[in-house]
């Protein structure tokens, strides 16, 4: 090869699957840049930056606001940014920093089932996967590795209360983390109602792993975890440069070129407005759900399908607040820590969508103070009462799976964001298939408020975002309906890979951040071999 | 000397552990308990510290140990003929533990402590080697150490012998107590306490009459572990040294870190508790030094003080302070009033023995590179912040540190001795370096015979050269 390149991988974007796929590439000897397009902020200056926040309920305001990396909300450069023009408005977490968006998650990291991946095949919805579980088990294990799931091997994750499922050739690297009095009284509880209840594997170590602590129980995974027990996305943006990987921060891509088929080049822009060319063997665009299809139609590449942008999914849903009689004491431990599955597969899914019950385990003093308070209760009183129902304030988090449909999208606005590039333009809506979900997760909200003998004190059924961005550049075995094939290669450019949850054509119901750095791992795993 | 982490094999119980196979070397036959003893005294002397870089490959050698004269490589022990001592008789590997002499009859560097291990008992230096020669061979090949002139000088070291060596097993003292005696073998010949916790003196042997009252170890301090009221551990009960040492945390005052950390969850922490009890009886009644300013104990330092309503809104988030590092990095475990939790599972920073030390390098160096310690399968774990605050920034949080809970008269850390400390740089003190040139100068001149001196000591062990 007489060509000279600046790397043999340009990767774009230093989220969980950006940093996992560079530090992958890397460590087989690959040349990586990484381009982010947000600065590098240390853990301690973000969480300093949260205790300052005034609003707690905010959980991005902590996060950088700069006008040349706009994140979901929370900041004047950013609470304009995502142009809604749909029934619902989406807005997903989003962040632009080194390390990307799981510096502020739950860090769930479920498996999908295989059904989940043959819901054509086997319900007549949605799309099949172009691959199977099978193919997709081993780097399910080695991203259980990397980001340190703590979870237990022995749960029927299907929510059927049976045998381990799905199958794993591998136990989590570290074992569940304890429940709380709070979790184990109400799994009990349910449990002896007839619901199976299932420990949520998580990204919390719980134990000493790979230089993180064990979780302290803090109680505040979101927006940021204190003390790093927590997995996010830095850790492995730090690998990949130990690794020899160059990350370039503050560096916005805003188009990639083509010479035939194949990409020869990103173009980033810096904050001044500089621009710079990196020429590159092969190009991984990890930019998150929501930016990866808007990049590929800024440069008007990868959408011979014209389905770039289309089929945005999420886990929409609803949520449940219950005041309990008994003190069940919530907000010792992780802010979540288990779930009701019973409605993750069958033939309900013909009719309506799977629905997933968590159990919400946040300190819920702030909602409840603010509930109060609008309902005119001040002084001792007051103190009484928020020392009285936070100790029996139960929350439930209702997700449900969404199909895809080409009228929800990403595209791009007419408007510009401070460097001139479009903002994105997202239609967004669920139908009928949710609809009918959500009045079946309904009569489980009253069943389960009657359990634990508990009054529904807010049963506001508005629509919730689940931040799971799916479908957004979607994976199918034919090029003329999808955009990557099983492999997150580009159908239209052989060096154009995509490494990011919208590649997914069907997300079940869970959250899709551990399938997603599965993906991006075996991404890497047939990259650096094929380069 | 920096005492690299590593790990025993198996590392149960060993005391007494029955082993299975029996080890044959060439004609002789070590029976099972005799490695079962080897193996004990090996864990309680902690030779995979300096003999094994990982688990599975125990005892192999090739852990760097810097010394301020040049990178050591640790010798290969195991039973390879080629690359190990496979091919040692029981003569030359008691010459080695006792006389600090190689096959050839070299000077072995003291690195190596013998002399401690010269007052090991000729059938427990058998044990030993029974115990090394049961566990397989690993061929693996030590290249010999690259030490700068005139440390390279091996011959040098029969005049460090001559300061600083005494030749001869331990007699028990016939004064004292069963349990003093049996600690004292202990303390003294296995476990060799004064390799890190005895000054060194202008010759690098240890320092006469400083015995056990500190001394550096890379960049970390051992510290004063005499009965000192102040400087020591008088004030310390039975219960919380036989805790500090058989888990490595003494409730509410100490914290095993960094090599001690090592040495507990590899070593003390695997032995019997009858042998735990000994050495708190031999250490009761060390006698007390204090060698530094120390005005009071390390763990009387410190209050409470927890000024977070100053900081809310008022931070220089660019340009943090100490107190600011100090929210943002440790006060989601410690507390922001330095407390801790109350079992102290996250220990409090007040009233604590590294904190109040008199010498910031502990605290520096646990900032650096956190903490890790297995005892009891309880892995107890501290993040390192050296990969996520720049030299200035540890500096900065270690002042506040010792501002607010330690001993506000050494809150004086600045960036050049964190970095100096980071790089693990120990600059040897000129003093030293020009007294051993001026030693092998000296000697070049003075002793025209060196040649059939060296002959001589060939012949064998017991010449009068080393003074028994």
């Amino acid at each position: 090869m007489t060509t000279q390149f600046d790397a043999d991988v340009i990767v774009v974007g230093s989220g969980v699957l950006g940093s996992l796929t560079a530090q992958a590439l890397a460590k087989a000897g690959k040349s990586l840049i990484i381009l982010e397009a947000g600065p590098r902020m240390p853990r301690w200056q973000l969480l300093e930056r949260f205790r300052n926040v005034a609003d707690k309920s905010d959980f991005n305001r902590a996060y950088p606001d700069q006008p040349w990396a706009p994140k979901s909300s929370g900041g004047p450069h950013s609470d304009d940014y995502l142009k809604n023009v749909g029934p619902l408005d989406y807005r997903p977490g989003m962040l632009k920093l080194v390390g990307g968006t799981t510096w502020n998650w739950r860090s769930a990291c479920w498996r999908l089932l295989p059904n989940d991946m043959r819901l054509k095949t086997l319900y007549g919805v949605g799309r099949d996967w172009p691959i199977d579980y099978a193919a997709l088990e081993p780097w399910y294990a080695l991203a259980e590795r990397a980001l340190g799931v703590s979870g237990n091997a022995a749960d029927d994750q299907s929510g059927r209360g049976g045998a381990a499922f799905p199958p794993r050739s591998q136990d989590y690297p570290l074992p569940m983390l304890p429940w709380t009095y709070y979790t184990r009284t109400i799994a009990a509880q349910v449990e002896s109602a007839g619901f199976a209840f299932c420990d949520e594997p998580s990204a919390r170590a719980s134990r000493p792993y790979d230089g993180r602590p064990a979780c302290a129980g803090t109680n505040n995974c979101t927006p940021i975890c204190p003390i790093g027990a927590q997995y996010s996305g830095d850790v492995h943006a730090t690998l990949a440069e130990q690794a020899g990987a160059e990350l370039r921060e503050n560096a916005v891509a805003f188009r990639l070129e083509r010479a035939g088929a194949k990409i020869v080049a990103v173009h980033y822009q810096s904050p001044d407005g500089k621009t710079t060319r990196l020429t590159a063997r092969a190009f991984v665009l990890a930019a998150h759900g929501i930016e990866t299809p808007k990049l590929l139609l800024m440069s008007e590449l990868a959408n011979s399908s014209d389905q770039v942008g289309r089929n945005l999914m999420d886990h929409t849903g609803i949520g449940v607040t219950l005041l309990a009689r008994e003190a069940l004491w919530p907000g010792q431990g992780p802010v979540q820590q288990g779930a009701m599955l019973h409605w993750r597969d069958g033939e309900f899914r013909r009719r309506h969508a799977a629905i997933k019950h968590a159990l919400g385990n946040a300190v819920p003093n702030r909602p409840v103070a603010a509930r109060l308070l609008a309902q005119g209760v001040i002084g001792p009183e007051l103190d009484r009462r928020i020392r009285h129902d936070a100790a029996r304030t139960v929350q439930l988090a209702t997700a449900f799976e969404m199909l895809p449909e080409a009228s929800n999208r990403v595209s791009l606005s007419s408007s510009k964001d401070a460097l001139g590039l479009p903002k994105p333009q997202i239609h967004y809506d669920v139908n009928d298939y949710v609809r009918a979900a959500a009045g079946v997760a309904q009569q489980d909200h009253r069943r389960i408020a009657a359990i634990l003998q508990a009054e529904v004190v807010d049963g506001d059924a508005a629509w919730r975002n689940g931040d799971h961005i799916l479908g957004s550049t979607i994976m199918g075995a034919d090029p003329r309906d999808s955009v990557v094939d099983g492999d997150c290669r580009t159908h239209d450019h052989e060096n154009l890979f995509l490494a990011t949850t919208g590649v997914m054509p069907a997300g079940g119901v869970v959250d899709p951040t551990l399938t997603g750095a599965a993906l991006a791992l075996r991404l890497a795993d047939l990259l650096g071999r094929s380069i | 000397m920096v005492v690299a982490a590593a790990a025993v094999a198996g590392a149960a119980a060993v005391a007494g552990a029955a082993v299975g196979a029996d080890a044959v070397n060439g004609a002789r036959a070590a029976d099972a308990a005799t490695i079962a003893r080897g193996r004990y005294l090996v864990t309680a002397a902690h030779c995979a510290a300096c003999h094994s870089v990982d688990a599975e490959s125990a005892f192999a050698g090739g852990v760097a140990l810097k010394t301020p004269f040049g990178t050591l490589l640790t010798p290969n022990i195991t039973p390879d003929p080629q690359t190990g001592i496979g091919t040692w008789s029981d003569e030359q590997f008691y010459r080695a533990l006792h006389w600090g002499l190689g096959v050839q009859g070299e000077h072995l560097y003291p690195l190596f402590p013998y002399d401690a291990y010269t007052k090991l008992r000729r059938e427990d230096v058998l044990a030993i080697k029974a115990y090394l020669f049961s566990l397989p061979a690993i061929h693996r090949v030590i290249p010999p150490p690259q030490l700068r002139f005139p440390f390279d000088q091996r011959w040098l070291l029969g005049f460090w012998k001559l300061l600083n060596f005494r030749v001869g097993e331990f007699q028990p003292d016939p004064s004292r107590s069963a349990d003093w005696n049996r600690g004292a073998y202990l303390v003294e010949a296995l476990a060799n306490c004064g390799a890190c916790h005895t000054p060194r003196n202008l010759t690098l042997g240890t320092q006469s009459g400083a015995q056990f009252a500190g001394a550096m170890v890379g960049s970390w301090r051992a510290y004063n572990i005499t009965t000192d009221p102040v400087g020591g551990i008088a004030d310390w009960s039975n219960a919380e040294l036989t805790a500090y040492l058989s888990t490595g945390v003494a409730a509410h005052k100490a914290n095993a870190v960094g090599p001690m950390a090592d040495v507990v969850e590899h070593s003390l922490s695997l032995l019997p508790a009858q042998d735990i009890a000994d050495i708190v009886s031999y250490m009761r009644l060390v006698p007390g030094i204090r060698l530094r300013t120390q005005g009071q104990s390390r763990f009387s330092w410190g209050r409470l003080h927890n000024p977070v309503i100053d900081v809310r809104g008022n931070e220089d988030l660019e340009h943090p302070t100490g107190r600011t590092l100090y929210y943002g990095n440790c006060a989601a475990c410690h507390g922001g009033n330095g407390g801790g939790t109350p079992d102290g599972a996250y220990p409090s920073l007040v009233h604590n023995t590294v904190v109040g030390a008199s010498e910031a390098n502990n605290l520096v160096m646990t900032l650096l590179v956190g903490v890790h310690r297995t005892v009891q399968g309880h892995t107890v774990a501290m993040p390192a912040f050296g990969a996520v605050l720049s030299d200035a920034e540890i500096a900065a949080l270690a002042n506040y540190v010792l501002n607010s809970y330690g001993d506000p008269g050494i809150a004086h850390v600045d960036a050049a001795i964190v970095a100096a400390w980071r790089a693990e740089v120990q600059p040897t003190p000129a003093l030293i370096t020009a007294f051993w040139t001026a030693l092998g100068a000296g000697v070049l001149v003075l002793v025209g015979g060196t040649y059939g001196w060296r002959r001589r000591r060939r012949r064998g062990p017991g010449k009068p050269w080393a003074r028994v």
